[in-house]
């Protein structure tokens, strides 16, 4: 699978937050007017 | 070592990014376990969230590095750097051969700018990422 490329619709996942619960990635970028930046880790460590 | 000192560096460019009223979000393989544990560590103001199966990972195409890609001179300068920055160590997490990556998507949905890692250590600065969630 290819990365979205500037103009693409951004894909939508799954994550588990702090609490262990479910939250949707696209909610994350629906919450701040200009939208989010999202990073990804290569890991946590 | 990578992350800590990327979440570190974000850490301090945040308020940059609230001034902005753009949102960040630092996502890592692994469980909530995980993600508390990384985030009451480095102090880290911002969202933290996990993927264990990193679903979310493929759904970007941040793919599996190749051994070149993760021992390429410039992924070896990354992990120098972050030695001298201090950001220090931690058992981590998930799959090591991960590649990082990094997207600023407007309240659309539409992607603004696009940046999945070609090395270990290709990070872009949160000053870039400010600037692309600011153009």
């Amino acid at each position: 699978m290819t990365s979205p490329a500037v103009g693409d619709a951004a894909p939508d996942a799954t994550l588990i937050g702090a609490d262990g619960g479910p939250r949707a990635l696209r909610g994350l970028w629906e919450a701040s007017p200009r939208g989010a930046t999202v990073v990804f880790l290569r890991q946590f460590g | 070592m990578l992350c800590r000192e990327q979440a570190t560096r974000l850490r301090r460019h945040h308020q940059e990014f609230v001034n902005a009223g753009v949102g960040l979000v630092v996502i890592g393989q692994g469980d909530a376990t995980a993600v508390t544990a990384f985030q009451r560590a480095l102090d880290l103001p911002y969202p933290v969230y996990g993927d264990p199966g990193r679903a979310a990972y493929r759904a970007f195409g941040l793919s599996e590095g190749t051994v070149r890609q993760l021992t390429s001179v410039a992924t070896l300068a990354g992990y120098a750097r972050a030695v001298l920055s201090g950001a220090g160590v931690s058992k981590p997490s998930g799959n090591g051969r991960q590649l990082p990556g990094a997207f600023v998507i407007d309240r659309d949905g539409v992607v603004r700018y696009s940046h999945p890692a070609t090395h270990g250590a290709d990070i872009p600065s949160p000053e870039r990422l400010v600037a692309a969630a600011l153009s």
